[in-house]
Formats: C-alpha cells, sequence, structure tokens
C-alpha cells in the first residue's frame, strides 16, 4: 500500500497528471469558449480524427512514405557520420584538411538548402532522404569525434604500459569510450531525422505526412493538421525510445545518463 | 615486543641479491604551457636489486611519479639511463607490471576480462592462461567475481583486479603508483597485507609510489625519500624490519623510529618547500 502511495507521487505520475490536467482545460475552452476549430479543434476532434484517418486507410501510404525516408536518411546519416567522424578523429591530416569545411558546412542552415536538394534530387524519396541524412550527420560526427577526444589518458597510458599495438588500442579502448557520446549524438540524430523529412516534404513532394500537413492546411482543415501532429511526434518519439534503448543496452557500463552533445 | 634490527632475513636479501633495475643520473624536464622549463627529476640514481621491495615517498611534486613513468617506458628521460637487467630501457617491457592509483580497468570487460587483458593482447586464449587468471583471482579473494563488470565491485575490489591484471604479465617487476592512495584507510590496510603476501608467495621485485610514511615503511626493504623542487632523493633509509610484518608491526618500537626518522627528513626541508 506504501509503495503505491509513493508511486502516485513519482514524477511520471506528476507528468502524466499535468497533461490530463491541460488536456480538459483545453477541452473545455474550446466547448465552452466558443473557439472556431478552424482556430484551435478540440482534443476529442482530433482523437476522433486520428481514429477515421486510421480506420478509413487514408493515412497509410503518406505514413509508410514518411517512414520509409526518415529511416533510410537516418540510416545513411549515421552510417556517414559514423565513417567520416572516424576518419577525422583517427587520421590528423584528415582533420586538419577537412574539419574547417565541415564546421563551414555545419553553419549552413540545412533547412534553407533543403528547396536546393528538391531541385537537384526531385520531388520523391531521393531529396527527402538527403535532407534527413545531412540533418543527421553533424550531431552524429560531432559526438564521434568528442568520443574519440574523450578517451582517458590514463587508460592510455595503461594500454601502453601493458604494450597494446595502436590498433589493440582503439578496438579495446578507443572505440568503446567513444561510444557514450555516439550514442548521445545518435539520440540527438534521431529526433532530428524526423524534422528533416519534414522539411523536405514541406518543400516539395507528392506524398508524405509533411505533404498531407501542407494539403491539410491549404484546406484549413486545422483538426487535420493537428492529428498529423500527433502522428509525427509518436514517430519521433519511437525512434528516439529505440535508439535510447539501444543505446542503454549496449553501454550498460555506464548507468548515469549519458551525456548530451548538443549539435549546435 | 622488539625485533633485533638487521634481521637474518634482511641481510640475505641486501646482500646477495644482484641488481635488476639501475637509475643512473636520470634527469627529466619539462616544458610548461608558459614555456617555462621545470625539473621534474633532477639527477637522480637508485639501484634496485632483484626480490628487493622498494618504497618511494614524498610530497607531491618531488617527481615520484615521473621516475614511475619513466621505469614504465611511458615517459622518457632527458638525461642518464635506466637498465633493466644491464640493457637499457626503450620503451614498456613485458616483464613490468604496472598498478596505477586508479583502478583504470576496461569498464565493458568482465573482471576475467581485465585480468586476461595481457594475455589478450598476445592472442593468447588458452585454457591454461585463463585458469591461471582465476587463479589469481581465487587468490586474491574474488574468485566469485570473474563474471561480473568493474562497476559491481567496490574500489579495493577493483585495485586487486587490477593488481591480478599486473601479475598476469608473470612480471619481474611490480611498479605501483600509489595504488591504495584512493581507498579508504581500512581497505587500504588489508590491501598491504594482501600486498605483502603476494610478494612473498610470488618473488617480485617491487616499486612502490606512496605519500604515506607508516604504508612506506610497512611494506618496504627500503624507503627512498624524495622532495621536490626539483625532484630528487634526499635519503635512502633501510627498513631493518624482519618479515613477515603484519600490521602489528606498525606497534614495533623501530617502526616508530623509522617514521620519525622520515618524518624528521621532510621536517628540515620543510622551509624550502614554503618558500616556492
Amino acid at each position: 500500500m506504501k509503495n503505491a502511495r509513493l508511486n502516485l507521487m513519482s514524477p511520471s505520475y506528476q507528468v502524466f497528471g499535468l497533461a490530463v490536467v491541460l488536456l480538459a482545460v483545453w477541452e473545455s475552452i474550446c466547448r465552452y469558449g466558443h473557439v472556431s476549430p478552424l482556430v484551435l479543434p478540440a482534443p476529442s476532434g482530433i482523437v476522433v480524427r486520428l481514429y477515421v484517418m486510421f480506420a478509413e486507410g487514408a493515412v497509410w501510404p503518406h505514413l509508410m512514405v514518411t517512414l520509409t525516408e526518415v529511416l533510410i536518411g537516418f540510416g545513411i546519416g549515421i552510417a556517414s557520420g559514423l565513417v567520416v567522424g572516424a576518419l577525422v578523429s583517427l587520421v590528423p591530416a584528415v582533420e586538419k584538411l577537412v574539419y574547417p569545411y565541415l564546421v563551414a558546412l555545419q553553419t549552413v542552415p540545412k533547412v534553407a538548402v533543403a528547396p536546393l536538394l528538391v531541385i537537384w534530387f526531385g520531388y520523391g524519396l531521393t531529396s527527402k532522404v538527403v535532407i534527413t541524412a545531412l540533418i543527421c550527420f553533424f550531431p552524429i560526427l560531432v559526438s564521434v569525434i568528442s568520443g574519440f577526444h574523450a578517451t582517458d589518458r590514463d587508460q592510455l597510458d595503461m594500454m601502453k604500459a601493458y604494450g597494446a599495438t595502436t590498433l589493440q588500442t582503439l578496438v579495446r579502448l578507443r572505440i568503446p569510450s567513444a561510444l557514450v557520446l555516439i550514442f548521445a549524438g545518435l539520440e540527438i540524430a534521431s529526433v532530428l531525422a524526423v524534422i528533416g523529412t519534414i522539411v523536405g516534404e514541406f518543400v516539395g513532394a507528392q506524398a508524405g505526412l509533411g505533404y498531407l500537413i501542407m494539403t491539410y492546411n491549404f484546406n484549413l482543415d486545422v483538426t487535420g493538421v493537428f492529428a498529423v501532429l500527433i502522428i509525427l511526434s509518436a514517430i519521433g518519439m519511437t525512434l528516439h525510445s529505440v535508439t535510447r534503448f539501444a543505446g542503454r543496452r549496449y553501454i550498460f557500463w555506464i548507468r548515469r545518463e549519458p551525456v548530451a552533445v548538443m549539435p549546435h | 615486543m622488539l625485533t633485533s634490527p638487521l634481521s637474518a632475513s634482511d641481510e640475505t636479501v641486501q646482500s646477495r641479491s644482484r641488481t635488476l633495475i639501475t637509475i643512473e643520473n636520470v634527469e627529466k624536464k619539462f616544458v610548461t604551457h608558459s614555456g617555462d622549463v621545470v625539473t621534474a627529476l633532477a639527477r637522480v640514481s637508485l639501484d634496485i636489486r632483484e626480490n628487493e621491495f622498494v618504497s618511494v615517498v614524498g610530497p607531491s611534486g618531488c617527481g615520484k611519479t615521473t621516475l614511475l613513468r619513466i621505469l614504465a617506458g611511458l615517459s622518457s628521460v632527458t638525461s642518464g639511463e635506466v637498465r633493466f637487467d644491464g640493457d637499457r630501457l626503450r620503451g614498456p617491457r613485458s616483464d613490468v607490471g604496472i598498478v596505477f592509483q586508479q583502478a583504470l580497468l576496461l569498464p565493458w570487460n568482465t573482471v576475467l576480462d581485465n585480468v586476461l587483458l595481457s594475455p589478450h593482447l598476445r592472442n593468447d586464449r588458452s585454457e591454461k592462461t585463463r585458469r591461471r587468471a582465476e587463479e589469481l583471482l581465487t587468490f586474491m579473494g574474488l574468485a566469485e567475481f570473474a563474471r561480473k563488470y568493474p562497476f559491481e565491485l567496490s574500489g579495493g575490489m577493483q585495485q586487486r583486479v587490477a593488481i591480478c591484471r599486473a601479475l598476469m604479465r608473470e612480471p619481474k617487476v611490480l611498479l605501483m603508483d600509489e595504488p591504495f592512495g584512493a581507498l579508504d584507510a581500512m581497505t587500504r590496510e588489508s590491501l598491504n597485507v594482501e600486498l605483502m603476501r603476494v610478494c612473498s608467495e610470488e618473488k617480485k621485485t617491487v616499486l612502490f609510489i606512496t605519500h604515506s610514511i607508516p604504508e612506506a615503511v610497512l611494506l618496504g626493504d627500503r624507503v627512498v625519500v624524495m622532495s621536490p623542487r626539483p625532484g630528487r632523493i634526499s635519503e635512502i633509509i633501510d627498513v631493518d624490519i624482519a618479515r613477515p610484518r603484519s600490521l602489528k608491526t606498525m606497534a614495533n618500537k623501530r617502526f616508530g623510529e623509522i617514521c620519525d626518522q622520515i618524518r624528521t627528513i621532510f621536517g628540515s626541508e620543510a622551509p624550502m618547500v614554503t618558500s616556492l
């Protein structure tokens, strides 16, 4: 009994309770405050709309398109971020030559480049994948580089004293210790991936959830926009949770929160 | 109870053993970020005999860690030379085991894999080697922790694992850099006892760095007293207390005398330290 009481006071219950209160306030404003659904739809209306969208199946093709773009873009972003990050960290010549350009590229807002990418790669899947991969690339790159720089000096000495070769030190010490920060970068990238895809779809697309938002918006269907927003955050949260879970499984030796590396 | 000074066992160790490590006029200078040259070690000479336990005490900045890093092959000398068995030291040696102030275990490897680091680096994954590692862990009272990860162990246990890892190299020489400095007093004492047990069972030559005078005296055949700025050896004191020793040795009159003698050396140099 005592435990159940304590749990009700736990932060997760409080967060949930706050959500219930906010939704109730929102709902009553819409119902009794004479707010036009064109401006702010009621939560109940959004839920009904979500149900209809999935039940009638109209949303599925768009969802699949966006999911594919997010996952492929995220995957390519991870792969390229890991490879370039490893090269920059481990080959000093590459670091000197390439790093300034990478930093310069990073200062260009990817959103502003999106129209250009749509011109180059078309209205289909490719342009969204490229934008997503680009947006995911930098936080991963930065986390890989800081990860490799974060190798403990004393541990490096220890490996040297124990006669480890450069390769052995890399495999047995530097890569595993870099993983902590790399997973922090992956978490950030997982959230950015959805943003990248939607930006691409906003700029020019024939399908996808971003395209759907634009269409609903033109028709002043605010309830529909809200419904899609909820689907999008569900995708983002799922991707983030999966990444976080993978990180916790993989870097089991860190029991505290991994240090977050901000991409900018 | 009084132990007779210069007991028989100490005589044998000191007179019959041959010199294993020769440190000859070793000087080490560093250039700091601001461009100043700091002399970490100024012309240090020391002979370490085979199977001898040499403790090094001194305040921070006296170059004791620098000396150990040079012996470990992690740091070069500015001038002078170090010889192991007559060979000039050029880098880390396979017959030297090191224990650092921090356990420095690899957190993603089990205790057993940490102990097996050295053989694994030589691609030795034999059953025989693994059994030897398990024996060492058992000897250190860690048998049931072989499959655990370092973060599941207390600081003292982690340091025991680090000692096993060093012993796994079958080293002739054990270099220890304040290995128990980060531990609480009780754990520290029990590890001192354990270290004496290890050294009595496996013949080892040990260079043991500490900032604790009693620890240095309890463990050492000789205590090298160092002083800072520039780092140098002020005095080398023979610990003429018979082995085996135990924590009770610390209640011994001679033990107290030697500790006092060392404190006096530090005391007489204190004004110089504060003036800098």
